[in-house]
């Protein structure tokens, strides 16, 4: 069973250690890892825009850089759900269609890989800190994953996990969004980032680089002493501890 | 659209972000709303994703076999003896209205909610042609005072604390202040009682048009509907298209979800089923019934495959309730009639394109509001679509279609993706400090510096070499 | 279900949206109940529904009545007055259900020329009388009923707002106060 990595552009280049750690979780679990190196973008960011072509030519071209893959795991909700659900929408050539049908099955957000597929549900992971979980947008009305981030959180000796209020709430991000109404996606990230200070954790976790920039954004002028960590960064370095 | 201001909306949105105390009051309500949807389903309605389903069912079904329905639905209002017009637009509506109250000698009118009269303009034509039109809704009633426009379908004057309603009442009528609730509708109910006894012709919406008995159902809490359709002699119905409902069955179906997605109540203190004009007792007069169903660019949905579904709606504000953008701007931001979600994509089909594309990209695309639709309107696709029309026209800002054309070229172009990368990359020191200055964006908050290496740089040094050092 | 179950359900039911039961054997206990709201609500003038056998007796009992001055819907059909005039400054209506919904503590009343919709509108306090017989689980159990009637609301509780603040309030428009009285005719 071969896995190909799927790396969202905004994690090649803002946040490869997620990336990275996503690599060393899937290799410890035994797994045999390749990450298909052509790769760009999945289009979501034209596809949300309104940008059907644009969003089109790098559909067929991510379709074709994976297909005939085995699985497909990518550290991101977001990025999954354009393949998967959104792909449909757009007018595909007959030959990315089929490979589009054949895909849209094998492709998996990381904590949806872990739990159900390889069934995973315990790294064996060690790390100390009070976390609270963010429920990304996509990855949860999307793809429907609410338990997994949250059972493989909580296996990790030494963790407190604590709800956060209005935790399936949008932090503000939403793609050209946060540029074309900035104040606005700014009132909505502080909404955001008051109740993650309330939890009084010490790291915010989500599965999706973008929310984490975001929350970050506003978290980091106010100098807050709260990180914010991908999953597969927090489960990376639980393993490294143990 | 006489009542819509969308071209506004980056404006509008400003200037409401601005009002803390606004925000304050839209949050609380709108959680308020959210909190007891969420506890009646979950206490009582086990089935609820069952029932959406099958509301969705009926829903398209109807809007698939629309002309079926409504020649049924038209069938009954003949025998029940209701009379009907239809109306293409909201200046059709509005001179039908005109033409029915002068020719019944109306001179007073009273209304019970109904958004439909919000689009088509009524009050401000009625005004203006000499009727006397009082809202008796009492959120209705507050905005009317205030000469404000409903920022909510079901809530009009959510946006309003009882600290300014209590201004405002006593400025208008020049009592002595009070901002306890329970005053100022007592209040209200004195002045409003009066209105009723003396008024000519009461207008309503209606909820349910139920085709196979002509039934009108009208759901209300106030008791406001049932005085307005009971003590004039002249009952209108305004009314859109998508209200009409198969059969009665069908009708009780859906009555399940909207109190319950709108208030969280399992049903609403009145449900009226009308069938026919009220008959004459004693000295009085038979009471007239007129429907006037307004289409006002719907129909062209009905033919649109992809976005019939917006016709589903039934109107219970859940989407609205739970939008983190209304939240936090309120209705009137939208500067559209129907604000929220649904707004966001109805308006660009009963106003133009054009002007109202804007409300499409003031969402995070979070499908909070598809999420919470008892019919189960797929919302944020919508949205994607007016989107996708707003590109295919060209109105977009030029400026963005370069930046996505260039942005396209490098993404399907590998070395020039990975020039560029390296170019970040490169860069990525002289940001350490600062962050990346993102337009926009960085006004309000901070981007990380780019990486000084790459995934794709990462791979190829750590698994590349050591795999061809292995396999040496 | 059974009927003392439903009768329970209802009742919890209707106690929630601010409207009260009273479960009756005989017209004595109904008309101690009735007189017991009277005093409480400070009630002078009462309009009455007389469709069925028990709101005949209630008339007859209240007429008896100095302190209150009740007329039934049927003597004021026979005056040439509009009912509106009659009934605006009616401080009790008294209606005869046509049907009690569990589920949701609801009321179906059919309107007639004997139980008109001002009558459970205009007055701030509002009692419906029935019987236990009337009980339906649901409000879809009356569909037939919905369906070949020409005028019939469904009351749930008294009138009701949360216009200003989401502070609910009740008595907006319709009555501020809603009794429902049932006569438990199987242990009677």
């Amino acid at each position: 069973m071969k896995i190909n990595l799927f790396i969202p552009c905004i994690v090649d280049q803002f946040a490869p250690k997620v990336a990275i750690s996503t690599y060393k979780i899937l290799k410890k679990l035994g797994c045999n890892v390749d990450y298909p190196f052509e790769q760009t973008c999945c289009g979501q960011p034209a596809f949300n825009t309104g940008y059907h072509y644009e969003a089109r030519i790098c559909a067929e071209r991510f379709l074709k850089i994976f297909a005939n893959s085995d699985y497909i795991v990518s550290p991101s909700g977001s990025c999954v759900a354009m393949v998967k659900n959104f792909y449909q929408e757009l007018e595909l050539n007959p030959e990315a269609k089929s490979i589009y049908n054949d895909l849209k099955i094998k492709i998996f957000e990381l904590s949806d890989f872990l739990v159900n597929v390889l069934k995973v549900e315990d790294l064996n992971a060690n790390f100390k800190a009070k976390v609270t979980y963010h429920d990304s947008c996509h990855l949860l009305r999307e793809l429907n994953i609410l338990n997994e981030p949250r059972k493989l959180i909580g296996s990790i000796k030494g963790i407190e996990l604590i709800d956060l209020n209005e935790s399936d709430r949008c932090c503000g991000f939403g793609g050209t969004f946060s540029v074309k109404f900035p104040e606005l996606s700014t009132i909505i990230t502080e909404d955001k980032v008051r109740n993650i200070e309330l939890s009084g954790a010490d790291y915010v976790v989500a599965n999706d680089v973008s929310c984490l920039l975001n929350i970050q954004g506003i978290l980091k002028n106010k100098n807050s002493r709260i990180k914010t960590l991908h999953l597969a960064e927090l489960l990376a370095m639980g393993i490294e501890n143990a | 659209m006489p009542n819509s201001n969308t071209k506004h909306f980056k404006a509008l949105i400003r200037e409401k972000l601005s009002d803390k105390k606004l925000r304050n009051i839209v949050k609380k309500a709108t959680s308020h709303s959210i909190s007891k949807r969420i506890e009646t389903i979950n206490n009582y309605i086990p089935e609820w994703e069952q029932l959406r389903d099958r509301a969705n069912f009926i829903r398209s079904k109807t809007m698939q076999n629309w002309e079926f329905y409504f020649e049924q639905l038209l069938k009954k209002f003949r025998e029940n003896g209701i009379e009907f017009f239809y109306a293409n637009n909201s200046s059709d509506a509005c001179s039908i209205v005109k033409t029915l109250l002068f020719s019944f000698g109306v001179k007073k009118v009273v209304k019970s909610k109904s958004m439909v009269t919000e689009e088509i303009g009524l009050n401000e034509y009625l005004e203006r042609n000499g009727f006397e039109v009082t809202e008796t809704d009492l959120g209705e009633y507050i905005i009317q005072l205030a000469n404000e426009k409903p920022s909510h379908i079901t809530a009009p004057a959510l946006h309003k604390s009882r600290q300014e309603i209590g201004e405002l009442f006593s400025e208008k009528f020049n009592i002595d202040y009070t901002d306890a609730p329970e005053k100022l509708t007592e209040f209200a109910r004195l002045i409003l009682r009066q209105k009723f006894l003396n008024a000519d012709a009461g207008i309503s919406g209606a909820n349910f048009l139920v085709a196979e008995t002509g039934t009108i159902i009208i759901v209300e809490n106030e008791g406001n509907a049932r005085l307005s359709i009971t003590l004039p002699k002249l009952h209108i119905v305004i009314t859109s298209i998508e209200k009409i409902v198969p059969t009665l069955s069908d009708a009780l179906m859906l009555l399940k979800l909207l109190p319950v997605s709108s208030t969280g109540q399992k049903i609403t203190s009145y449900v009226s089923f009308i069938k026919k004009p009220l008959q004459s007792i004693g000295s009085e007069n038979s009471q007239k019934i007129v429907v006037i169903i307004l289409d006002n660019g719907r129909s062209k949905l009905l033919k649109n495959d992809k976005s019939r579904s917006i016709l589903y709606c039934i109107k219970c504000g859940a989407c609205m309730n739970n939008c983190p953008i209304y939240q936090s701007v309120g209705g009137h931001a939208y500067g559209s009639v129907y604000p929220g979600p649904i707004g966001s994509i109805l308006t660009p089909w009963i106003n133009t394109l054009n002007e109202s594309k804007d409300l499409a990209y003031g969402s995070t695309l979070c499908g909070a509001c598809s999420q919470v639709c008892p019919v189960k309107i797929d919302i944020h696709n919508q949205l994607l679509g007016i989107r996708k029309l707003s590109i295919e026209n060209k109105y977009s800002p030029l400026i963005e279609r370069v930046i996505f054309k260039l942005w396209l070229l490098s993404m399907k172009n590998f070395k020039l993706f990975t020039l560029l990368s390296k170019f970040l990359n490169f860069l990525s020191p002289l940001f350490q400090e600062s962050g990346l200055k993102i337009p926009f964006w960085s006004k309000y908050k901070y981007f990380p510096a780019p990486a000084e290496i790459s995934f794709h740089s990462w791979w190829q040094k750590e698994v590349k070499i050591k795999e061809r050092i292995n396999n040496v | 279900m059974s009927k003392k179950i439903l009768i329970e359900k209802f009742k919890s039911e209707l106690i929630k949206v601010n409207g009260d039961c009273f479960v009756f054997k005989n017209l004595s206990e109904a008309l101690k109940e009735l007189k017991s709201i009277i005093a409480k609500e400070k009630i002078k003038n009462i309009a009455i529904s007389t469709k069925t056998d028990i709101a005949k007796s209630i008339f007859d009992e209240l007429k008896k009545d100095s302190s209150v001055t009740i007329e039934s819907v049927e003597e004021l059909n026979k005056t040439n007055s509009i009912l509106k005039d009659n009934l605006k400054n009616i401080d009790l209506g008294i209606s005869c259900a046509d049907f009690l919904v569990a589920e949701t503590g609801s009321v179906i009343l059919k309107s007639s020329t004997d139980e008109p919709r001002l009558l459970s509108l205009l007055p701030e306090s509002h009692i419906v009388i029935s019987t236990s017989e009337q009980i339906i689980e649901r409000l879809e159990d009356a569909v037939d009923f919905l369906s070949i009637e020409n005028w019939v609301t469904v009351i749930t509780g008294p009138s009701r707002t949360a216009d200003i603040e989401k502070v609910l309030v009740t008595g907006v428009h319709g009555p501020k106060k809603l009794y429902v009285f049932i006569n438990d005719i199987e242990i009677s």
